[in-house]
């Protein structure tokens, strides 16, 4: 069926073995919820009797705020109605959060994990201002929803090896400290692929109850773990299934996962 | 007509692009990082051919084109257009030169042509993919003259079709033809 199993399991191990030399613990997060943990633009599937996450973030934060140290998940997410040649509703993600960490080591750490799967790697890396001088001049994009248009037509093509892409518009991430009018908040591309999203994560709880108030989206349980305390944390997630179909120099997520629901 | 979604375009449908008729040739599902979701359109002009490609807010919806394809027998040939008839219903229509553009070269009377209609109106006829016709028009073959290494030689077939054939083949003869190509296929 798919001459990469073998491989897969592998990586697996490998990531796994990854993390427990870093002294970074697996944490076993529930994939069912109450209430869904909120993004702006995923929708979370609704079972009879909860919701599928669609991150393991509120969890790992929440074990956070109970000293459990620095930890990892490794294991499904789910996505309503993201179906396509990158895209599959269950897909594996690798996400973990440090504490009392220096940004420079938490990327040095991000290659590292990337260059377990694609061998040695040379990242550019380029402010989302930069990137858009740099890729797409002399042009304005009025709101997130051009700024986003344009990442993708214009920004993302350009984008050949590995990218990382910091210091997001404020307005485009609900979970990061922000420093003036920027999100500290970063992107890592590999040919114009989108791999891993991370941040200096938001602390203070007041103001990220706030954040999620003006969406309607306030979660008690997760905010009073955001009370108790998470300390200086630096998080991100990345694609298990989009690293392995590029260390297998595949051009679509179908092509290394057997039960795929793409409608292709 | 009917509308349908971003989302569910699939190869094959026909929607109407800035009041065009096309075929979605792909559609590719793009989203970036925490971003709303787009698709990434690839579409054909049904009356030109034109390809062209647009990223759409996931969720728009689209006009399905009003296009109707439809098997018809050419009965014969008018002044300006061909006339051709309906099997089940008898019905027939007049559809002039300009709207069967290239394909005038392939009309013989009496066979089945797909014919498309848009908003009504016929905008391409398309023949059958073999057709056996005769050569009208061809110089004699001499026989042995593969030394000079010409094999093909031009033809004009019964329809007007100007095609090339193999030396060996004579004035008079029906041949088997690709349309699609206008490739000599075989001798019938």
């Amino acid at each position: 069926m798919c001459p990469e199993f073998k491989d897969r399991a592998y990586m697996l191990g490998k990531v796994r073995s990854f993390f427990a030399k870093r002294k970074v613990l697996e944490a076993s997060c529930p994939l069912l919820l109450e209430k869904p943990n909120f993004d702006l633009n995923i929708e979370p599937i609704k079972t009879e009797c909860g919701f599928l996450h669609t991150s393991p973030e509120y969890s790992m934060k929440r074990l956070l705020a109970e000293n459990v140290g620095d930890i990892y998940f490794l294991g499904p997410v789910f996505r309503k109605n993201e179906k396509g040649r990158l895209h599959n509703p269950e897909f594996t993600m690798i996400e973990w959060y440090r504490q009392d960490i220096s940004m420079i080591k938490f990327l040095k750490e991000l290659f590292a994990l990337v260059e377990l799967f694609l061998g040695k790697i040379k990242v550019n890396k380029i402010s989302y201002k930069e990137a858009f001088k740099r890729f797409a001049p002399n042009q304005e994009f009025t709101n997130d929803e051009l700024l986003n248009l344009a990442i993708v037509e214009l920004i993302e093509p350009n984008l050949k090896g590995a990218w990382l892409i910091y210091d997001y518009p404020a307005s485009q991430s609900i979970f990061a400290k922000v420093e003036g009018d920027v999100a500290k908040r970063f992107e890592l591309y590999f040919d114009g692929i989108e791999l891993a999203n991370g941040c200096e994560e938001l602390s203070d709880a007041k103001e990220q109850r706030k954040r999620l108030e003006k969406f309607n989206a306030v979660d008690e349980p997760f905010l009073k773990a955001l009370e108790k305390g998470i300390g200086n944390c630096i998080g991100a997630a990345i694609g298990f299934d989009r690293l392995f179909m590029l260390r297998h120099k595949k051009k679509s997520l179908q092509e290394i996962l057997y039960f795929s629901k793409a409608n292709l | 007509m009917a509308q349908v979604s971003t989302n569910d375009l699939k190869p094959g449908f026909k929607v109407e692009v800035e009041k065009e008729p096309y075929y979605v040739i792909s559609n590719e599902f793009v989203k970036p990082g925490k971003g709303q979701a787009f698709n990434r359109i690839r579409l054909k002009n049904i009356i030109n051919g034109k390809v062209i490609e647009k990223t759409y807010k996931s969720g728009e919806k689209f006009e399905i084109a009003d296009i109707l394809e439809t098997k018809m027998r050419l009965l014969y040939l008018e002044q300006d257009g061909a006339v051709f008839m309906d099997d089940n219903t008898f019905e027939q229509i007049s559809v002039p030169f300009a709207a069967i553009k290239e394909n005038k070269k392939w009309l013989k009377d009496d066979l089945i042509y797909e014919l498309i209609f848009y908003k009504g109106q016929v905008i391409e006829i398309i023949p059958p993919t073999f057709m056996e016709l005769k050569i009208v028009d061809t110089a004699p073959g001499v026989r042995g003259d593969t030394a000079s290494g010409r094999v093909l030689k031009p033809a004009t077939l019964e329809t007007g079709a100007a095609i090339q054939i193999p030396i060996f083949v004579n004035n008079g003869e029906t041949i088997k033809v690709d349309t699609r190509t206008g490739d000599y296929v075989s001798r019938v």
